[in-house]
Order: structure tokens, then C-alpha cells, then sequence
């Protein structure tokens, strides 16, 4: 029972980080309808330029969260212009698989760039753990669960007392009509790409000094963690993101502990998989998937 | 510059493929003057608006707003240069409050980074305005409910409320009164006499003629695609083209009485 309870809330603290990444995916899947698979190596880019601030100057972490915002704004630009921006009109698919395309590209100007692969990061903290009773927390993990319990009251705060926050949920509850009203989607649209390149970043940062090592690896496993937690929770659906992303921690901890190491990642696509077909709304099935089905009884 | 609100249109064609929904359609509105556009299903009424609010650029002909060429600019932007539009078929942001749905409609104009954050007098101002407009189509006291959960008759006031808060010096009503009981579309009538036409020009497509002659001085009628009549409301609602057009010659009349 101990244990369950260790690993539940281990697993709460690191999903934290995966609702941040699926937050991420949600912003954009609400502004355009549409997957950026290209999310995951943009946040890459991010934590590969602050390593390269961290080495060159052993900058102090503010400095290299700062990097890897900006790294990862960049990245987020790019592809938001080359995929999403340039087939506006165009079918959604175009944009995914464009957005695979530029992924594959980032990745190896990256590994090119980066050639020893694997890179030191600077850790989020090196104090040691704090025991309260029989149980432990990693500092490291109490960080990353406040500052992403921060970023997304702070994404609350954004989205329901803005104008910008108003004019995102107007564009994605109701395209035409926001058009009608004044609202300039192009705009709305990459705001909301750089709003999810920000929180990715500060995922990315909180992921990477926990691990305190870097591969262009993490653009694949960052891409597949907030889409999986994304699909959990419900696509489109904020607070949906969020629980998906405690959800996949809390099983990936537990089957981590229970089942091994090698058994984690199967157990987390198994329930993916139960998901799908059981519920595939998600655990906040949105208006998005119903409607998809309605379109296909329909046919 | 011309005053505001006036809207030339000259020789303006919309084909879709092999069909004509609209064909070399003139039409010209002066400063707040109101229009009322009948026509049969099919017409070519929502084509018309669909051009003006920029949906899609003409095959051919030209649209000028207050002495500027318009012909093609994209929606928002056409939504900036204050022409505003209702839909026949609503369309509202269904999972946000009455008040926010106004609220986004005012500002839209701004660049959205500016407005991530607003002072407290700006604010109270917006508040104020966003509350003026529910209030002017009595829906002040359903501010917190969501869209969805009004009734038709208030989506629509809504969808009104939304429009005006734009500040529009040309207002497009696409069947304000659709599906509204002859109680509630007397009431929508009042609001649009009373909060939507004054200082503003307005055309209005609406089935509902009592209403229409009741709101407008002039009415063009509209028959596959083309202009088939303009003028007064008596003059135009005699005129026997448009009779036929409309109910059908007397023969068919005939035939079709006992169904309606």
C-alpha cells in the first residue's frame, strides 16, 4: 500500500509535465483543428539551445529556462509558417503530415548541429530528498509539479479573463463566426502556437532537469507523451489535458514499479489503446469526436 | 469619403461552377437608409450578403463601402471597415457566456498581444458597453448562461447584440425573425427599429414581409439570381413579376391552395 501510494504520487508529479506537453497540443488542436507532430521537436530545439547556454557560459538556470523558451518559440514559428500557416485552406491532413516532414528535418539539423548526442543539462535542484513519514519526494519532482501547477493557472487566468483568451476560444468554438466578428485568425493562431511553444518549453525545461541529460531523441518522446495524454483526456478539451497527463504519469509509475522498467511504456499505450475503444471521447470526450461520429453514421 | 454606411454595388456576378447563384446585380444604399431583400428560396439573398461580408470574392462587378473599393478584401477585415452580419443559420460561440459573446466581438479589431492585459477603467468601460448592448435586446439578465442554453428567439437577439457591439455602420440581418413566433418577431422588429437602425444603415433579409414594410422604406426583390424588382413596399409587393415569382402565376396558386 505504501508503495502504491509512493508511486501515485510520483507518478501525479511527473504528469504534471506530460499535462503541460498535451496542453501544448490542445492549444493548437483548439486554434486550428489540427496536430502539430512537429510540437515535441520544436520544445527539442528549445532544451538543445539552452544546453548550448548552459555550456558555453554556464549560465544560472533563469538564463537557460530563458533559452529554451526562445529556442523553442523559434522552432515553433517556423513550423507554424512552413505547415500550418501556408495550407490555412488546405486539407487538415496536409498540415500533419507536413508537420511530420519539418520533425524529421528538425531533428537532423539538430543530431548534425549536436553531434555527440547526448548533452548534460543543469539539474533542476541537487538538494536530497524530503521524507515525510515513510514516504519520499525528489525535489526535482515538487518543483516540476508547482511550476507546472503555476503555468497552468496562469494558462486559466490567460484563457477566460483576456481578450485574447476570449478570442481563442471564440476562434475554436466557432471559426466563421469569429471571422465575422473581426477576429483575425492568422493572428489568433500563431499567438496560440507561441503561447503552447512557452508552456512546452517550461515542460521541456522541468523534464530535462530531472533527466539532467538531453538526446534529439526528446523531441519523439515529448511529441508522444502530450499526444497520448492529449488522447486520454479528451481532444480539444483544456481540462481534459490535464488529467490525461496525471492519468499517464500516475500508470506509468505504477507499472514502472509493479511490472519493470521494460513494461512502462507498454502498459501506458495499453490503456491508450483501452481508451480508444472504450471511451474515445476521452476521459472529457469534447464536441470534436461527436461530431466526427455523428458525420460518419451520417454517411 | 462618402458618409458612412453607403454601399454601391454595380454588375456584381457570383458563379459556382455551372451555377449562376447571382448575375449582374446593381444596387446602391445611402447613408442610414434600410433595405429590405425578398426574393424566393435559392435567390441568391445569402449569396449577396456572402459578397458584401467577404465569405468569398465575386466572379465579376465591384463593391464599394463608403467610397472605398472592397471588391474581395477578406472577412475580418471587411468586419473592421464596421460592416457587421447576422446568420440565418446562428452562429454564436455555444460554450461561452452571453456577455463573453458580445464581449469578443468588441476590440476584435486590436492585435491580440495588446489585449493580454486591460486596466481596470478600460475594463469597467467594456463591461459597461457589452451590458448596454445585452440590455438593449433584454437579455441583460442572462449574461452568465451560456449560448447554448438560450432559446432560438434569444440566440438570435444575441447574434444581434453581438453585431451591434461591433460598432457596424452597415448592419447584414440574414432572417432575423427565422423561426420566431408572430410574439417574439414583433418584439425583434421593436429592438431592430429601435437599437439596431438608428445611424446606422441596415438590409434585411427577412420572409416575414409585415415585418420587412414595417421596417424598411425600400425593398429589392431578388428571383434566381437576378434584380427582379426595387422600390416602395406597396409599389413592389404589386409589382405582378414579382407575384409571380413569389406565389407563382394564378394558375398554380390554384393548384397549390389546399396545401398551404
Amino acid at each position: 500500500m505504501l508503495d502504491f501510494v509512493q508511486n501515485l504520487i510520483d507518478g501525479l508529479m511527473v504528469g504534471s509535465s506530460y499535462a503541460l506537453l498535451a496542453l501544448g497540443f490542445t492549444l493548437i488542436f483548439g486554434a486550428m483543428r489540427r496536430l502539430n507532430l512537429s510540437y515535441g521537436p520544436s520544445i527539442m530545439v528549445g532544451v538543445f539551445a539552452g544546453t548550448l547556454v548552459h555550456m558555453q557560459y554556464s549560465a544560472g538556470l533563469i538564463a537557460v529556462a530563458a533559452a529554451t523558451m526562445i529556442g523553442s518559440a523559434i522552432a515553433t514559428v517556423y513550423v507554424e509558417r512552413l505547415c500550418f500557416a501556408a495550407v490555412r485552406s488546405g486539407a487538415a491532413v496536409a498540415s500533419m503530415v507536413s508537420s511530420f516532414a519539418v520533425w524529421m528535418q528538425i531533428e537532423e539539423a539538430v543530431t548534425l548541429a549536436f553531434p555527440r548526442r547526448t548533452y548534460a543539462f543543469p539539474a533542476l535542484s541537487d538538494a536530497p530528498p524530503i521524507y515525510v513519514g515513510e514516504l519520499f519526494f525528489r525535489i526535482e519532482y515538487v518543483v516540476m509539479a508547482i511550476v507546472a501547477a503555476l503555468v497552468m493557472l496562469v494558462l486559466y487566468a490567460i484563457l477566460n479573463r483576456t481578450r485574447f483568451g476570449l478570442q481563442l476560444r471564440a476562434v475554436s468554438q466557432n471559426p466563421v463566426a469569429a471571422r465575422y466578428s473581426g477576429i483575425n485568425i492568422p493572428a489568433v493562431t500563431l499567438q496560440a502556437f507561441l503561447l503552447a511553444a512557452v508552456i512546452g518549453a517550461i515542460a521541456g525545461f522541468l523534464i530535462a532537469g530531472t533527466d539532467q541529460q538531453i538526446t534529439p531523441r526528446f523531441g519523439l518522446w515529448a511529441t508522444i507523451k502530450g499526444l497520448i495524454a492529449m488522447m486520454l483526456g479528451g481532444l480539444g478539451s483544456i481540462p481534459g489535458a490535464i488529467l490525461g497527463g496525471l492519468l499517464l504519469g500516475v500508470v506509468e509509475a505504477q507499472s514502472q514499479w509493479y511490472l519493470g522498467t521494460e513494461y512502462r511504456d507498454l502498459m501506458a499505450y495499453l490503456v491508450l489503446f483501452a481508451f480508444l475503444v472504450l471511451r474515445p471521447g476521452g476521459l472529457m470526450g469534447t464536441v470534436a469526436v461527436t461530431q466526427d461520429r455523428e458525420a460518419a453514421r451520417r454517411l | 469619403m462618402a458618409s458612412p454606411g453607403t454601399l454601391r454595388i454595380e454588375g456584381l456576378t457570383k458563379r459556382f461552377q455551372a451555377l449562376t447563384a447571382l448575375e449582374d446585380v446593381d444596387l446602391a444604399l445611402e447613408s442610414g437608409e434600410a433595405l429590405g431583400l425578398i426574393g424566393p428560396n435559392g435567390s441568391g439573398k445569402t449569396t449577396l450578403f456572402n459578397l458584401i461580408s467577404g465569405v468569398y470574392p465575386p466572379s465579376a462587378g465591384r463593391i464599394s463601402f463608403n467610397g472605398n473599393d472592397i471588391t474581395g478584401d477578406p472577412a475580418h477585415r471587411i468586419s473592421r471597415r464596421s460592416i457587421g452580419r447576422t446568420f440565418q443559420n446562428l452562429r454564436l460561440f455555444p460554450r461561452m457566456t452571453v456577455y463573453e459573446n458580445v464581449r469578443a466581438a468588441r476590440h476584435a479589431g486590436a492585435p491580440a498581444l495588446s489585449q493580454l492585459w486591460v486596466g481596470r477603467a478600460a475594463r469597467r468601460v467594456e463591461r459597461d458597453a457589452v451590458m448596454d448592448r445585452l440590455a438593449e435586446v433584454g437579455l441583460a439578465d442572462r449574461a452568465e448562461d451560456l449560448a447554448a442554453e438560450l432559446p432560438l428567439a434569444g440566440q438570435r437577439r444575441l447574434e444581434l447584440a453581438r453585431a451591434l457591439a461591433a460598432k457596424p455602420t452597415l448592419l447584414l440581418l440574414d432572417e432575423p425573425a427565422g423561426g420566431m413566433t408572430p410574439a417574439e418577431t414583433d418584439h425583434m422588429a421593436e429592438i431592430i427599429a429601435t437599437h439596431a437602425m438608428p445611424g446606422r444603415s441596415v438590409i434585411v433579409v427577412e420572409h416575414k414581409l409585415d415585418m420587412l414594410s414595417r421596417l424598411c422604406n425600400r425593398l429589392c426583390v431578388l428571383n434566381f439570381g437576378r434584380k427582379i424588382a426595387e422600390g416602395t413596399a406597396d409599389a413592389v409587393l404589386r409589382n405582378p413579376d414579382v407575384l409571380e415569382a413569389y406565389l407563382g402565376t394564378e394558375d398554380e396558386q390554384d393548384r397549390h391552395a389546399p396545401v398551404d
